[in-house]
């Protein structure tokens, strides 16, 4: 007989300490404890109601216990609302040793997952047993002559055994829209998450309906670390709506919480996006992105149109100094006239939109209420009108000298990606020195998301290259200027017109490239055969039918 | 009608004359590229002590009244009369950035009032107000605020979507809400507050909204 220090022993026991951990529940929020009382007669207290895993375990230093179910574990049904065993985590005995005293220390872990049973009560019955292990024995233990080592030492008192029972984590499904013949990655479509954050390596079951379709969502088996379920979606070519369902099926074998969402399929869409011309104000770029709306209407065939007004400032990229120099301008010049236009800022704005010769422009509305001194104020206008147009051709040249970066274009380009990724294709259509903006977009596009489909539209391209189809007209005298007297690269003019109209600058483009009211020739000396309104839809139709070419 | 487009046709030829010849100019100075600050600060006071009457406005005078009459009044005060008959806006000119907004609408009070002067239904002249109101904004926002500025960009496209609800052509509404921005920013101050937010939006995109997204 071995000598067993049982005073130590039952010591040992009585301060036993039991840690507790491991609980899901579904939708509710917050963590709460919950104790069971290991009670008298080896009975379990009532389980709360829901469902609790309860991660329990003996860890104390002197001496061992072992949990001796008195079912065995495998012939418990797991979708009883009874206590179910979960035999697959993690399971003693473990040893260690107790180096102050030299005891070794053995344990037994069982994780017990008690579905969600409303007020059921879950009685669970014990055994326990324990012995003290020396070193000595350590080899030869158990011994199976000595049957006295699994004397019970658990005194027969109540003993707390808490778990902590973790609300949530949260079953997450958004519904989502993609457009018709898309496939789409959707890495957080469905989420399981707690609030701290997300759950990884957990199973989630996913199912669609139709159930003849679920071959069109493709998901992985379990969550990432932030608890994202990867899938992937591939839609039909007409619109329709398709639901899926995701359920936390915890080890592959327990429903607990599901969701629902939804996956609208719609038409295909394509953005249509605006890159401004040069001295544009942000509200001058969306009139002329809501003139190009009005051009080609909300939808092409059955593709619906997205606009977007992708804004650039003129010498925001490379220094304002043309700014500047415009603004001087017309301060030095509206000291002109006994300085009738110093504080007159309206006209500088109606200078720079190319609108002070249109009928109704405040400035026109000025000097048609004049008697006298009309004729000056006009000239003077005029000469302002020459000095603005001098200050778009400097600005550009300088914008040319030093053309915009990726780095420049990179919000653009976020933006155009984000588009990308959510299924959208691409139209984009540059005035002036937009061109240069959306080239670089374009091609950081083209490389980052080769699959999508994009075209571009070049209305008075002030870029030595282009990407698609352009329009430059022959009375364009921003561009004429860059040409003639800056020596810079620029496209050939490929549109003559009739006269000019109220823009002075043949440049802008709702004055003269979206203007209905002027004839337009496709090649010099011959008749008009067009407008230039007409012919730049015709360039912007062209580029959509790239991107959304009719059905075969 | 015949007379019109030749003294147009005349206005433009001198206009390009002129531009050519700018340009020539400019351009020699250009090519080098752009420097400076990258800001978009107006030039200093010093500019508005420069007069040079020699330099465009032909057979003006420093007085004003060029082609007037020894008994024409100056030219401020024609403008004046003009503003004062009503053939004119008359404009807030103050140093205040924000102006005048007695019913604290969002509006500046003489915007509003020419607005509702305006031969137009309601529902477009509200539109002209939202647009208004969205300008004014963005002489307003915080342009360390990137949020508060994106929602100032969307209101401003808002605000073009609603004009496109109401008027038709369209075209109709971009004139009146060219002239609301060139009102908006017709002062010094505010007019450089407004390079300000523009240079602030550079590198930014907003979507043009559809559906009806005029304000009640």
């Amino acid at each position: 007989m071995k000598n067993r220090p049982r005073q130590r022993r039952r010591a040992a026991l009585a301060a036993m300490a039991v840690i507790c951990a491991g609980a899901w529940h579904g939708a509710a929020v917050g963590d709460e404890q919950v104790c069971v009382s290991w009670v008298r007669g080896d009975r379990m207290a009532p389980l709360a109601a829901g469902p609790v895993i309860y991660n329990a375990f003996a860890d104390w230093g002197k001496g061992y216990l072992e949990f001796n179910l008195e079912r065995e574990p495998t012939a418990w049904d797991f979708h009883s609302c009874g206590l179910n065993v979960k035999t697959d985590l993690q399971l003693g005995p473990f040893t260690t040793r107790d180096a102050l005293f030299d005891y070794s220390v053995s344990f037994y872990s069982y994780t017990y997952l008690a579905p969600p049973c409303p007020g059921q009560t879950t009685v669970i019955s014990w055994k326990k047993t324990g012995e003290y292990v020396s070193p000595d024995d350590a080899p030869n233990y158990p011994p199976a002559s000595d049957p006295e080592h699994y004397a019970v030492l658990m005194p027969e008192s109540s003993l707390p055994m808490c778990a902590t029972r973790f609300n949530g984590p949260a079953l997450s499904a958004q519904s989502i829209t993609v457009p018709v013949k898309k496939s789409r990655p959707l890495p957080s479509m469905i989420r399981l998450a707690r609030p701290a954050g997300g759950v990884g390596a957990q199973y989630v079951k996913v199912t669609l309906e139709p159930a003849a379709e679920r071959w069109r969502l493709a998901c992985r088996t379990h969550t990432d670390a932030n608890g994202d379920l990867y899938c992937s979606y591939t839609a039909p070519d007409q619109p329709t709506v398709h639901t899926y369902k995701a359920t936390w099926a915890f080890e592959r074998k327990e429903d607990f919480s599901s969701a629902q969402g939804t996956i609208t399929v719609t038409p295909p869409t394509v953005v249509v996006g605006f890159f401004n011309g040069v001295w544009n104000t942000e509200e001058q770029a969306g009139d002329g992105l809501s003139e190009i709306r009005s051009l080609v209407g909300p939808k092409y065939r059955d593709t619906l149109l997205r606009y977007e007004n992708f804004y650039n400032q003129t010498g925001t990229a490379n220094g304002n100094t043309a700014a500047q120099d415009l603004a001087e301008v017309f301060i030095q010049r509206g000291n002109e006239l006994d300085g009738v236009l110093t504080e007159r800022w309206e006209h500088y704005w109606e200078l720079l939109s190319g609108q002070v010769r249109r009928e109704g422009s405040l400035t026109q509305r000025l000097l048609a209420g004049l008697r006298d001194g009309a004729t000056g104020l006009s000239d003077l206008i005029d000469s302002l009108v020459s000095s603005t147009l001098a200050g778009f051709v400097k600005g550009l040249a300088q914008l040319m000298s030093s053309p915009p970066t990726a780095a420049d274009t990179a919000a653009h380009l976020t933006k155009l990606q984000e588009l990308a990724d959510e299924g959208h294709d691409f139209v984009l259509i540059a005035h002036s020195q937009g061109n240069l903006f959306v080239n670089v977009a374009y091609d950081g596009l083209q490389q980052s998301r080769p699959l999508v489909k994009a075209s571009v539209v070049h209305v008075a391209p002030a870029s030595p290259t282009v990407r698609g189809k352009h329009v430059l007209a022959d009375i364009d005298e921003v561009i004429n200027g860059l040409r003639n007297f800056g020596g810079w690269t620029v496209q050939p003019i490929n549109l003559w017109l009739n006269g000019r109209g109220s823009d002075l600058s043949g440049h802008t483009l709702v004055g003269t490239y979206l203007d209905a009211g002027r004839g337009a020739a496709t090649a010099p000396g011959t008749g008009a055969t067009t407008s230039p309104r007409a012919h730049t839809k015709e360039l912007i139709i062209d580029a959509l039918e790239q991107v959304a070419p009719a059905s075969p | 009608m015949r007379k019109e487009a030749d003294r147009a046709a005349s206005r433009c030829r001198n206009v390009m004359r002129s531009v050519l010849a700018a340009t020539t100019l400019v351009i020699l100075t250009a090519c080098g590229g752009g420097s400076g600050g990258g800001t978009t600060s107006l030039p200093g006071s010093g500019a508005t002590s420069t007069s040079n009457p020699g330099n465009g406005a032909t057979g003006s005078s420093p007085g004003g009244g060029s082609a007037g009459t020894a008994t024409s009044p100056p030219l401020r005060e024609q403008i004046a009369a003009l503003e004062q008959s009503g053939g004119y806006p008359k404009l807030d000119r103050s140093g205040d950035i924000a102006g005048p907004d007695a019913n604290a609408n969002g509006v500046r009070d003489d915007i509003e009032s020419w607005i509702n002067m305006q031969s137009l239904s309601d529902l477009q002249k509200r539109a002209l107000l939202q647009k208004a109101r969205a300008l004014q904004n963005t002489l307003l926002v915080d342009l360390n605020d990137r949020t508060a500025l994106q929602k100032a960009g969307e209101g401003l496209m808002a605000s073009t979507n609603c004009g496109s609800l109401h008027f038709s052509p369209y075209r109709e509404f971009s004139n009146l809400a060219g002239q609301i921005e060139a009102m908006t920013a017709n002062t010094r101050q505010r007019a450089e507050r407004y390079m300000k937010y523009n240079a602030a939006r550079s590198g930014s995109s907003t979507r043009l909204p559809d559906g009806n997204t005029c304000e009640s």
